[in-house]
């Protein structure tokens, strides 16, 4: 009687805890929460229109361009900018770069959480959303497809990132010995994941290698699966730094003194990171530019676009990086870093959106609905990143507890 | 709308070939040229050269005049080493 007793008040006691995290800390009315609270309430709004009426109703896609901003913006960029999180685990617990242990949790909850809202905003695109089942029930499995792999590999990679970050839900609330187990979990789990993230990065490039005739051959290439990898790591880097930027400002007085010494030096060595592969990647890019004879595209506009794209996009971060790594100058890495991002965006549209269907007519623009309902996607992580930050030891461990 | 554009893929191979040789060699150089210090600076940017880690340099104790031996002191890479110390 005595033992169910103790349970009641233990399940009302953890109620209560979880009740009270559910309210806000800090002022509410911020211009920043009234501007992305009615982007999101209206997105909300607009949301249940799509499912309602149907993508017709709120989107510019049609039988031409099936695939728009959604998938460009959503589901491509925000992959690739969600790579950090592969990225740091496999430096940290199989590397063991150990200087990077700080900003692991944070990326992996960045990386979760992208996965979440900017791979389940696929749902929002597919005209019969409730078939996103079927690769994994096996009603008509797919498996010579390769979204067939993109949907397995996100539906387990969300899981592995749900794993990663576990000891840290654990640890805040308390549950010693579930942490000790998810922590033992780990490096099996970051493995899993970087052999996952390696083959879906790669796969969301391979994606477009059937649309030979649609894509601009400037942009299409038989190695896009291999640009697909290799700009992940970069734009996982960039995303980190900037991330981590907004995060040291935000929430400075949630970050140990000791990480806010360490984190300039955690910069650079991510700076140098990015600086390496960038460098790989317009090797890769020039070498398919030989190979593939496209030199009388580069006078065309689309030339001149695609110009902007590798030259000023990525070119010049790679300078950045390079010269803001040697000579020790933290703003031009963050400005790399911006404008890495900036070219990120950029080659994902231009490969499933702008220079997709480039001899067409008629092109695709979208909505503004369409943009309404991206932003309340982005709007709503970064509500849910400050939720868990705030609440969670994400950027800081608890002192008694050990590592992650 | 153009669906079979035919490459003939030997065209360009001497090219490529050049350009995968040009590449393996700048590689090198730029990764090198990332580690080394910036020109003017004493220390290197974080993990240049020595991995991060501060190398300790141990000095031979002074025993000409039977003193005490010199404390053992930290030097940085690229740091010069004092005048008259041991190999200065």
């Amino acid at each position: 009687m005595a033992t169910s007793a103790d349970s009641m008040t233990q399940r009302q006691s953890v109620w209560e805890f979880l009740k009270g995290e559910l309210k806000p800390k800090g002022p509410v009315l911020t211009p920043f929460n009234v501007i992305t609270g009615f982007i999101i309430l209206g997105g909300l709004v607009l949301t249940a229109l799509r499912f309602w009426k149907g993508l017709g109703y709120v989107t510019n896609l049609n039988q031409a361009y099936p695939w728009g901003l959604w998938i460009g913006f959503d589901v491509m960029t925000g992959v690739a900018f969600a790579g950090g999180a592969y990225i740091i685990t496999f430096a940290v617990y199989v590397l063991h770069a150990e200087k990077y242990h700080p900003i692991v949790r944070a990326t992996v909850l960045n990386g979760f959480l992208s996965y979440v809202f900017y791979a389940g905003a696929l749902t929002l695109d597919l005209g019969r959303p409730w078939h996103i089942i079927n690769p994994i029930i096996g009603n008509k499995f797919g498996y010579n497809s390769i979204l067939f792999l993109v949907a397995w590999h996100f539906l387990l990679y969300m899981i592995s990132e749900a794993i990663e970050f576990s000891p840290v839900v654990a640890e805040w609330l308390d549950l010693e010995k579930a942490r000790r187990i998810l922590n033992k979990m780990t490096l099996g789990v970051v493995i899993f994941g970087v052999t996952l993230s390696s083959l879906h990065q790669s796969g969301l490039g391979a994606l477009f290698l059937f649309s030979k005739p649609k894509l601009h051959p400037l942009w299409y290439t038989e190695f896009l699966p291999v640009l697909f990898l290799i700009s992940s790591i970069f734009a996982g880097i960039s995303m980190i730094i900037f991330e981590g930027t907004i995060s040291h400002k935000v929430f400075a007085d949630r970050i140990d003194p000791s990480s806010h010494h360490s984190y300039e030096d955690i910069v650079f060595g991510l700076a140098k990171g990015a600086a390496i592969t960038m460098y790989v990647y317009l090797f890769v890019k020039f070498v398919i530019f030989v190979h593939g004879q496209h030199w009388s595209y580069l006078g065309t506009k689309w030339g001149a676009w695609f110009l902007v794209e590798v030259l000023i996009f990525t070119l010049v971060p790679c300078a950045f990086f390079t010269h803001g790594y040697r000579q020790r100058r933290l703003g031009l890495i963050r400005v790399a870093a911006v404008m890495t991002l900036v070219g990120i965006v950029l080659n994902r549209l231009n490969v499933s959106m702008i220079a997709f269907n480039w001899n067409n007519p008629a092109h695709y623009i979208p909505s503004v609905w369409e943009v309404w309902i991206t932003l309340m996607v982005v709007f709503t992580e970064i509500w849910v990143f400050r939720w868990a930050v705030n609440r969670m030891p994400v950027l800081s461990a608890k002192p008694a507890a050990s590592r992650h | 709308m153009e669906y079979y554009h035919y490459v003939n893929i030997f065209e360009t191979k001497g090219l490529e070939y050049i350009l995968v040789i040009c590449f393996l060699i700048t590689f090198v150089i730029f990764v090198r040229r990332l580690n080394m210090p910036p020109k003017g600076a004493t220390g290197g940017p974080p993990g240049a050269l020595a991995g991060g880690k501060v190398i300790v340099v141990p000095e031979e104790p002074q025993r000409d005049n039977h003193g005490e031996p010199s404390a053992k002191r930290t030097t940085e890479i690229g740091e010069s080493r004092p005048p008259g110390s041991p190999n200065s």
